[in-house]
């Protein structure tokens, strides 16, 4: 009940729906203390993540897969989350069967985790990702891959959906992930553009760096 | 401060969060009923809204690009509930439709006004009509002279009939 309504005087006259609004607790709702936390995470999805705009791929000279592969099985070590094994690169002369990375959930999938291995192959890199924690796109959505260079340049490595099981995905790179280093998945909507929708759902690191 | 904020300056999350946090409250609230739920929107909305600030146009204004991230995180959750309880077996208490696009628009707009009003103002306006009491119980509340209750309400009532007046006219608020 307002003051009008009570019978005193109030030389504003408030549509009733707008009283109804003004009495509504959602308008009134304390927003939550967490300024601080959301810079700490800004600035390290920041740090993490980089710029995200879709650019085309820069035509660097390749460097050779091998010495990609070693340099990351000296560095096998966990940074923000994301580990790198090398499991085939002790042998020099021989190519690397496949190197293993974790893949984390970001906070639109913090359930989400994975691993994935990469296996060059004569066609490209073959991207192989299994994950737990994922939600299936919802109707209108799907899961895209992409790699990302360090100066932010995006290339698709394929897209999919988890809507029938956990079973391994492929995803395939035709550029050196010498010089894309980072994984990301993305839910992008059906008819909205080739380009990245930046909704990030899973991110890692092929080098561990 | 758009561009600040897309180079996550700090600052400038931090100026975007006092200016809109409130706003993006009561539309994160209003579709989630669940506290906890809205708290998650909130989050997730200027988390959005920083991945998305690369195609935020800076000559714009940002309140309505900001509320169609506020909306879109709110019904995201809403429906990512939906299907948990389903798959649980749960009951489906959650399954109800968020209210329209102008209803959560009308609401951030108040929320906004309601903002913008001075403290003293926003508090006589909060009394009189979410707890509902009369300009006497505000003054026996607050220890404000009566007159003082009066005529501040007044002066908040004409700032808010102003600021939404484009709801107001048109009748939008329904």
């Amino acid at each position: 009940m307002t003051p009008d309504e009570r019978g005193e005087d109030s030389a504003i006259d408030v549509p009733d729906a707008l009283a109804a609004l003004l009495g509504a607790d959602t308008v009134w709702t304390e927003p939550p203390d967490i300024a601080d936390e959301l810079v700490a995470r800004i600035e390290q999805e920041a740090r993490l993540q980089g710029d995200d705009q879709p650019r085309p791929a820069a035509a660097g000279r390749p460097r050779p897969w091998r010495r990609w592969a070693m340099a990351g099985a000296a560095a096998a070590a966990v940074i923000v989350g994301i580990a790198l094994v090398v499991n085939s690169a002790d042998d020099d002369d021989r190519e690397p069967a496949g190197v293993e990375f974790a893949i984390v959930g970001t906070e639109l999938a913090p359930d989400a985790s994975g691993t994935g291995v990469v296996q060059v192959r004569p066609a490209g890199f073959a991207i192989i990702i299994e994950i737990q924690g994922l939600d299936p796109a919802v109707p209108g959505t799907f899961y895209q891959g992409w790699v990302r260079s360090d100066d932010g340049d995006l290339v698709a490595v394929g897209t999919f959906h988890a809507r029938e099981d956990n079973g391994p995905i492929a995803l395939w790179s035709g550029v050196d992930l010498d010089d894309y280093p980072t994984l990301t998945v993305t839910t992008q909507q059906i008819g909205a553009g080739t380009g990245s929708s930046g909704e990030q759902v899973l991110v890692a690191r092929f080098d561990g760096s | 401060m758009a561009a600040r904020f897309a180079a996550a300056d700090p600052d400038a999350i931090r100026d975007l969060y006092v200016q809109y946090s409130g706003p993006v409250t009561t539309v994160a609230a209003s579709i989630l009923r669940d506290p906890q739920l809205a708290q998650d929107a909130v989050q997730q909305t200027f988390l959005n809204a920083w991945r998305g600030a690369h195609s935020f146009d800076p000559s714009r204004d940002i309140a309505p690009w900001l509320y169609a991230i506020a909306r879109r995180a709110a019904i995201d959750i809403h429906r990512a509930e939906q299907r948990r309880r389903t798959e649980g077996g749960h009951d489906l208490d959650v399954a109800v439709t968020p209210l329209a696009f102008d209803r959560t628009w009308e609401a951030w707009e108040v929320r906004r006004a309601l903002g913008e009003l001075p403290d003293d103002e926003r508090e006589i306006v909060r009394l009189a009509h979410f707890e509902g009491r009369t300009h006497s119980e505000i003054a026996a509340l607050t220890g404000i002279a009566l007159g003082t209750v009066k005529s501040r309400s007044h002066r908040a009532h004409k700032r808010l009939a102003h600021a939404l007046r484009h709801l107001v006219d048109t009748e939008n608020v329904s």
